[in-house]
């Protein structure tokens, strides 16, 4: 769907984005993770040519980009804004056929979107006169109002409401349903594991990490296991011989907590084995990192150098 | 307040008339104790219909004694040897004494004072008003077909520019505030997703423009009917009082700066100005007019469209202003002494320079310039103009979304080279 390929940008003394490539494959929810100041914003204006690449090549479809794109793309900015005097339907109208579609096919659509949202009350009002939630399902419709193949939110949840958030939410999945592609920046790691198909992790102007997510977790995986259990810590502690190490034991409400690595390559089956003897065990999973701990694993070891 | 200000204008206008009709009801008796040798000046003084001078033998101080406010207003003393000297006329009142009675006292002793000093002096003041001349001269070109008239010629090219001058100034803060409305309500993302940073820019400039346009002959159509209306209103509830509005009318035109440094004309020759209009070639000076307006909105609204794009807040604004009204005012200033000059090297140069030109040659082409200038003027106007949108342009694509940086102008020109 959308190929990024080797962009660099760079404002007066400030790399914004060097050598990156990220492909975006259609139908996916795509995650653009990154530090605050990492590139991320400069990436997005880029793919909606507000902004131009300085060296590097960013295809729509197999087609280079250029302006005729701009009605196939739906951006949601993070420093978003509605003319504050202006009445809400006059706006969306506006806004959507500045995206190219025609007054009628807009107001069928805005009408659609106003019943689903039960905002249909708020078309004569002025954008002042509305809070700050209104105001954003407003902006979330005018942005996928004119049907965009490519969906582009920049940190969509912040400011929302939990109700809105989750109505975003909602919205978001059956606009994937139907083949809609999502690039998502955002900090809120819960929403990229709850969401994403896909991520790139951006740090300091360089792509640091990119892959479906399913791959990355399991790229990530450290072997990990926790098992909750009843009965004595030197019992454990007994049986742990071979390739195992202890990394913590402490106790919890219904017994004691133990975190324990496989070395080498260990089975579970072997680690359940040793401990069933000794032990009264209550649960035994992997530990699989959340998208949080990757994110600053990352960024973290990617600042050391 | 595209229709209140017709209105309000009008408004103004009848609510003087009404305050001048009120403010001249009002009839002020003086008791004057004339002691000058028969009774030389009070016997000349001549009663209006709201001044009344009654002529006394009383003495003054008993006519201080005995003082009825509500028959007389007050008591003027004129003592003996007043041909001699004049520090010495007394005006007793109750109250402190109106400055317009005053004022109409003081000058109508005056002139019977200056008249008696001319009789004493051997002259008749009818000889010496016989001798007053006034002079006029007819003006006519050297082809002789049309007359023309310098000072209307004045009055009709400073009007112009000044028009120029206040609606570059008023439409060119009103782009500069909605790109910054823009770009703090951070709409602009927005759209820029969709339109070009030029293409909203010049949609911008173009679209202000147009209300411009639009409220400037709403404006020029209301006020005429409106103040036309409160004219014959006035008018018909009293006569009187619209004869003070003609007479408001002639010291407004009395006070533009043009009779300031000709205090010597008539204020009624300008106020003939529709006949003198006729003389010149009317769509001629109006397309000059509408093309120099255009131009000079064009030339200025782009330097304020990236001030708003460049700055923050408001409070920002004024450091990156003042290089921008400095030439306008400066146009301004200089048009009020090209007006008087009008084929001076100062008139050709702040006729050519873009950045003057709008106003000041607005000045000078009721003096008809040469062609040569008129077209060096108009091409220069349009290389500036774009040249300004195009220098505009790119400070506004990279300030429109930069927020929290402090602005310099060293800041500015390293946007300017950015490719």
């Amino acid at each position: 769907m959308l190929s990024i390929k080797n962009v660099s940008k760079k404002y007066a003394n400030h790399q914004a984005l060097s050598d990156v490539s990220i492909e975006v494959e259609s139908g996916a929810v795509f995650g653009l993770l990154g530090p605050n100041g990492a590139g991320k914003t400069s990436l997005i204006r880029i793919i909606n040519q507000i902004t131009g690449p300085d060296t590097g090549q960013i295809l729509l479809n197999g087609e280079t980009l250029q302006p005729a794109h701009i009605a196939q793309i739906g951006y949601l900015p993070e420093e978003r804004g509605l003319y504050k005097k202006m009445e809400v339907g006059e706006q969306a109208l506006y806004l959507a056929q500045l995206k190219g579609m025609s007054r009628i096919d807009a107001m069928r659509e805005l009408k659609f979107w106003f019943e689903k949202f039960e905002m249909t009350g708020w078309w004569k009002k002025k954008i002042e006169e509305l809070s700050k939630g209104m105001a954003q399902k407003v902006q979330f419709i005018t942005t996928v109002v004119h049907k965009p193949k490519l969906l582009i939110l920049d940190e969509p949840f912040t400011g929302f409401d939990p109700i809105n958030a989750n109505l975003i939410k909602d919205e978001l999945l059956e606009l994937k349903s139907k083949g809609v592609t999502t690039i998502l920046s955002t900090h809120r790691m819960e929403s990229v594991e709850e969401l994403c198909t896909h991520i790139a992790l951006i740090n300091k102007s360089y792509k640091v990490l990119d892959g479906s997510v399913k791959d990355i977790r399991k790229k990530y995986k450290s072997n990990i296991y926790e098992i909750t259990y009843q009965g004595n810590q030197v019992s454990l502690a007994n049986s742990l011989w071979g390739n195992f190490e202890l990394l913590s034991n402490q106790p919890i409400e219904d017994g004691m907590l133990a975190r324990i690595k496989l070395l080498d390559d260990t089975k579970p089956n072997h680690l359940l084995g040793q401990l069933i003897q000794n032990i009264e065990i209550v649960s035994f999973k992997e530990h699989v990192p959340g998208m949080n701990e990757i994110f600053i694993e990352c960024v973290g070891t990617s600042n050391e150098l | 307040m595209t229709l209140l200000g017709p209105l309000l204008m009008g408004g103004l206008l009848a609510a003087v008339a009404y305050m001048a009709i009120n403010s001249n009801d009002n009839v002020s008796v003086i008791q004057v104790v004339d002691q000058t040798p028969n009774q030389i000046i009070s016997s000349k003084l001549v009663s209006t219909a709201t001044l009344i001078y009654i002529n006394t033998t009383t003495s003054v101080d008993s006519l201080r004694a005995h003082f009825d406010s509500d028959k007389t207003y007050g008591i003027l003393h004129i003592p003996a040897n007043l041909t001699n000297d004049q520090s010495n006329i007394n005006f007793y009142t109750e109250k402190k004494a109106n400055l317009s009675v005053v004022s109409a006292i003081e000058k109508d002793l005056q002139k019977q004072l200056e008249a008696a000093k001319l009789r004493n002096a051997g002259i008749d003041p009818v000889i010496l008003a016989s001798i007053k001349t006034d002079v006029s001269i007819k003006q006519k070109t050297i082809s002789g077909t049309e007359e023309s008239n310098a000072e209307a010629s004045a009055i009709i090219g400073f009007g112009g520019g000044l028009l120029i001058y206040l609606f570059v100034f008023i439409y060119g803060v009103q782009v500069m505030r909605g790109v910054m409305e823009e770009k703090q309500n951070r709409i602009v993302e927005v759209i820029m997703s969709s339109v070009k940073p030029f293409e909203l820019m010049m949609g911008k400039i173009l679209g202000i423009a147009l209300v411009a346009f639009t409220q400037f002959v709403l404006w020029i159509i209301l006020t005429f009917v409106v103040s036309s209306v409160a004219t014959t209103a006035v008018s018909k509830l009293n006569p009187q009082a619209s004869a003070t509005m003609v007479e408001m009318q002639k010291n407004q035109l009395g006070a533009s700066p043009l009779a300031q440094t000709q205090p010597q004309t008539p204020v009624n020759d300008s106020l003939d100005i529709s006949k003198m209009i006729s003389s010149y070639n009317l769509p001629k000076m109006l397309l000059m007019f509408l093309f120099y307006f255009v131009g000079g909105y064009l030339l200025y609204s782009a330097l304020f469209a990236a001030i708003g794009a460049a700055v923050d807040s408001e409070t920002d604004v004024q450091q990156f202003m003042i290089p921008i009204t400095i030439p306008l005012i400066f146009a301004y200033v200089a048009s009020t002494i090209v007006m008087q000059n009008p084929d001076s090297s100062m008139g050709f140069w702040f006729s050519i320079i873009p950045l003057t030109s709008p106003i000041v040659m607005m000045v000078r082409i009721p003096f008809d310039p040469p062609m040569l200038d008129i077209v060096l003027s108009m091409v220069l106007l349009v290389a500036g103009f774009i040249g300004t949108t195009w220098l505009a342009g790119k400070i506004y694509r990279t300030g429109i979304l930069m927020y929290g940086k402090k602005i310099t102008y060293k800041e500015l020109f390293k946007w300017l080279s950015y490719k």
